[in-house]
């Protein structure tokens, strides 16, 4: 190709059309075209919306069943919403803002904005049809117990929407899950930030754990709380959860009693039914499985420990409870030997009633059991056959026959008095609390496969193993971390089932016990055992604390 | 600097949304005064920022256009404009991509994100081609012309060739009427022909079958002229079939195909150069109304 190198080529070349850049090309109109239709269709398109489109447009996902009946309807919660700019543009109101100059400018604009995120006016829809509750509640259960709190901690929630999540599904609206939690509790400056801790006046908060009688009309186990505890941050139940409350060492049982768990599971100890003492046959579960029954001396005790008054005579047992009662009891002893011979032996000629009581009696007397004061010691503090450091304690009915009453329970005074029929002694109640969790929804029932030691008596994780506890005062409760061993999420790459064949039932709930110990995958969400909203009749109580 | 922008914007993003990974970092009171809520990541105060900032952008980036009509105004030469146009357009994605939460949301918002996706796309495509295109087009096109008088020196070459098929046709014309006019003597044996030049029927039969129909075509691509490879070979024939007397318009017959092979090549790189806009700056205002008209919408039903 001959070069163009040139200008007289170049012009030669270009000559006659000097004035191209004069006219349009092609491209360029393209370009416009393009670019007028582009923008002309999609002012258009905004401004004719309502005649093609709806709402439904702007939804960032399905309404759920809850709320489907106004499904459609978007300002039902979206109040004052217009998506048709057009019908704004018209409205009266953004007019006059506009030619006034009233439309927000500036920083104003910008914190306007920012209100507008807290979604406060969306919670205004909420309450429409919901009860309007504005905060972070306490639990119900510190708010039933609030007569015993110096203070009760309040978190102001930022949004019923913060939780409940709309637009997800169409299926019912789930409850929040823990992630909603962990927003805050995974946070600790956050939760300094929003946590008031209200001071409660005219409230009695005990000095020591207690066993008290809250209105369910339940003992309940309650542990004094620290005035200004502040809760910490964490990530999980498993991770990082606080220690229950009653994992401090200072919290003991303050029941009054002497009661020795490991002498209980003692291999000497005699048999019940042809089997060794377990922990069920005194600790028996109420009707739904939820809970244990109270341990009455009547119901558990007596068997082993009867307060039968004379070896030959099974069911001539002293009254347990009140020591009036013992005392009229011996007082009318020879009356009571007769009533007892007359229904266990059948006799009821008077003589052949005579000569027993006077037998018996005569036994009485061998043993030394003369004067009511004597029985009464015996009863109240020595037992019979007195106990003396020649005479160790022993409970298997040989060397000790009666036990005393000061051997368990407490008495005022601790000492026989001297002299003829002294005043009764008292007797500390034992009162043992019916609800040791009271924070939250603990059920037995749920860890009917699991066997008593596995929580009571861990060697590392329980506060004090059963087996090792000669005290009433010790605490046989699990702490949180051996709940955390089956509560949290398991990982599903080292999961496997358990092997059933060929198991007893009892050895496949050992094995499903042991596999949920070592995986964990049992629920752990925190709405588990906590409540964000209180019960309603708690919810008078919360109205007028302070706002913040 | 993009980069610590966008690790700055991440940082706020999950400290947010995300806090339980980020350790110690804590979000201005301004910011965490507004958690999340809803089903939505735009609606909160980091990711309104983040959206307005977007917006911003669109804004500055779209006043390109304008910058370029203005040449003469004193706010800093296109250079830069173009430098911030691209770079600031390249923030917009981890800024939409935080204000969006990694997600799609309703109709409205996933028509929005495809429309900034074919944007985003038809930029990076035109930038990666600014690239390496001008290279290309002096490497391939030695003799480039002003891309707008291609039509007129195409028409200059049409008219130029078929100037010569009526030269060549005079030519042809006059040589058959001098055969005609001589005169045929009885006995005289065969009559004498005048002597034609047959590289005149050749060149023209060229001229009429290949030639001119190819600098007729619109476009001569698909044309064995259009090739350069054939168009050499063909030339060459023609070359050994022509005296060399015709030798001067054969040349100018191959000077006129291979300029326009050239403008052809030209259109094209330039069609590859500038086709993209015709994608890229439409959507963009488009994307820009649709735009407002979600920030309305979102504003609305906050």
């Amino acid at each position: 190709m001959e070069p163009l190198s040139t200008h007289k080529k170049v012009v030669e070349k270009y000559n006659g059309n000097l004035t191209y850049f004069r006219r349009g090309h092609y491209l360029r109109w393209l370009r416009l075209s393009l670019f007028l239709l582009s923008v002309i269709g999609s002012v258009a398109a905004v401004m004719t919306y309502p005649r093609w489109g709806n709402s439904s447009l702007f939804s960032t996902g399905p309404i759920s069943a809850n709320h489907a009946g106004f499904a459609t309807d978007c300002r039902q919660c979206h109040e004052g919403a217009e998506p048709d700019l057009a019908k704004k543009l018209e409205s009266p109101k953004f007019i006059e803002a506009t030619l006034h100059g009233k439309l927000p400018t500036g920083e104003k604009a910008a914190r306007w904005l920012l209100q507008k995120t807290a979604l406060s006016r969306m919670d205004q829809a909420c309450a429409k049809c919901h009860d309007p509750e504005q905060l972070h509640q306490p639990q119900a259960a510190a708010l039933a117990m609030r007569g015993l709190l110096s203070s009760l901690a309040v978190v102001h929630s930022s949004s019923c929407s913060e939780c409940h999540r709309e637009h997800i599904g169409t299926v019912r609206m789930k409850l929040p899950d823990s992630r909603t939690c962990e927003g805050c509790h995974n946070d600790a400056a956050r939760l300094q930030r929003s946590l008031t801790l209200v001071k409660l006046e005219d409230t009695t908060p005990p000095a020591a754990p207690a066993s008290l009688i809250l209105p369910d009309g339940l003992r309940h186990f309650i542990v004094p709380r620290p005035g200004e505890r502040r809760l910490a941050a964490f990530r999980s139940f498993a991770e990082g959860h606080p220690a229950f409350e009653y994992e401090s060492k200072a919290v003991k049982d303050p029941t009054v009693l002497n009661f020795n768990h490991q002498r209980h599971g003692q291999q000497d100890i005699p048999k019940i039914n042809g089997h060794s003492l377990n922990c069920t046959d005194c600790h028996k579960t109420t009707g739904d499985g939820a809970f244990f029954g109270r341990i009455t001396f009547a119901q558990h005790c007596n068997r082993c420990h009867s307060l039968q008054v004379d070896p030959e005579m099974p069911g001539l047992t002293l009254p347990h409870g009140e020591p009036a009662a013992v005392r009229a009891y011996v007082e009318a002893m020879q009356s009571n030997m007769r009533t007892y011979a007359v229904r266990k032996l059948g006799l009821n000629k008077p003589d052949e009633l005579d000569k027993f009581v006077k037998e018996r009696a005569e036994r009485l007397k061998q043993r030394g059991l003369t004067k009511v004061e004597e029985f009464e010691n015996r009863i109240f503090y020595t037992g019979d056959p007195p106990q003396t450091a020649a005479t160790p304690v022993s409970k298997l009915g040989k060397a000790v026959f009666l036990p005393a009453c000061i051997k368990c329970h407490g008495l005022t005074p601790d000492r026989p008095a001297i002299g003829t029929l002294a005043p009764l002694p008292k007797v500390t109640p034992v009162t043992p609390p019916d609800r040791w969790l009271t924070r939250g929804p603990f059920t037995h029932a749920k860890h009917t496969h699991m066997s008593c030691a596995a929580c009571h008596d861990d060697p590392k994780l329980t506060l004090t193993p059963v087996r090792a506890s000669t005290r009433t005062s010790d605490l046989l409760l699990p702490r949180q971390a051996i709940c955390a061993e089956c509560h949290h999420p398991a990982d599903p790459a080292t999961a496997k089932p358990i092997e059933t064949v060929g198991l007893k039932p009892e050895q496949v709930r050992l094995a499903l016990t042991e596999k949920q110990r070592r995986e964990g995958g049992v629920v752990s969400e925190c709405q588990t055992c906590h409540r964000f909203h209180t019960l309603e009749e708690a919810i008078e109580f919360a109205r007028p604390l302070p706002k913040q | 600097m993009s980069l610590v922008a966008t690790f700055t914007m991440a940082l706020f993003y999950v400290a947010t949304f995300h806090p339980a990974r980020l350790l110690s970092f804590e979000l201005p009171s301004l910011f965490s005064s507004a958690p999340r809520g809803r089903n939505t990541y735009g609606g909160t105060a980091v990711g309104l920022t983040y959206g307005a900032l977007a917006l911003l952008i669109f804004l500055f980036a779209s006043a390109l256009g304008i910058r370029k009509k203005r040449r003469v105004w004193p706010i800093g030469n296109v250079r830069i404009w173009l430098r911030a146009h691209i770079w600031l357009s390249i923030l917009t994605l981890p800024l939409i991509a935080f204000h969006c939460g990694f997600q799609l949301g309703g109709p409205h918002t996933t028509w929005l994100m495809v429309l900034y996706a074919i944007v985003m796309a038809s930029g990076l495509y035109g930038l990666v081609l600014q690239q390496f295109m001008p290279g290309l087009m002096k490497e391939q096109l030695p003799h480039e012309v002003v891309f707008e008088q291609i039509p007129y020196i195409r028409q200059q070459h049409l008219a130029a060739a078929e100037e010569e098929h009526r030269r060549l046709m005079t030519t042809l014309d006059t040589a058959a009427q001098n055969n005609a006019s001589q005169p045929v003597t009885a006995g005289a044996g065969p009559a004498i022909e005048v002597d034609t030049d047959p590289s005149v029927s050749v060149l023209d039969h060229f001229l009429l079958n290949e030639c001119l129909p190819y600098l007729r075509l619109r476009r001569g691509r698909r044309h064995r002229l259009g090739s350069h490879a054939m168009s050499e070979d063909l030339f060459r024939a023609m070359k050994v079939q022509v005296s060399d007397k015709y030798r001067p318009q054969l040349d100018e017959m191959k000077r006129w195909c291979d300029e326009r092979r050239t403008m052809d090549r030209q259109l094209s790189f330039q069609h590859w150069l500038h086709g993209w806009l015709l994608v890229h700056v439409p959507l963009s205002f488009a994307l820009m109304v649709w735009t407002f008209w979600h920030a309305y919408i979102e504003i609305e039903f906050l």
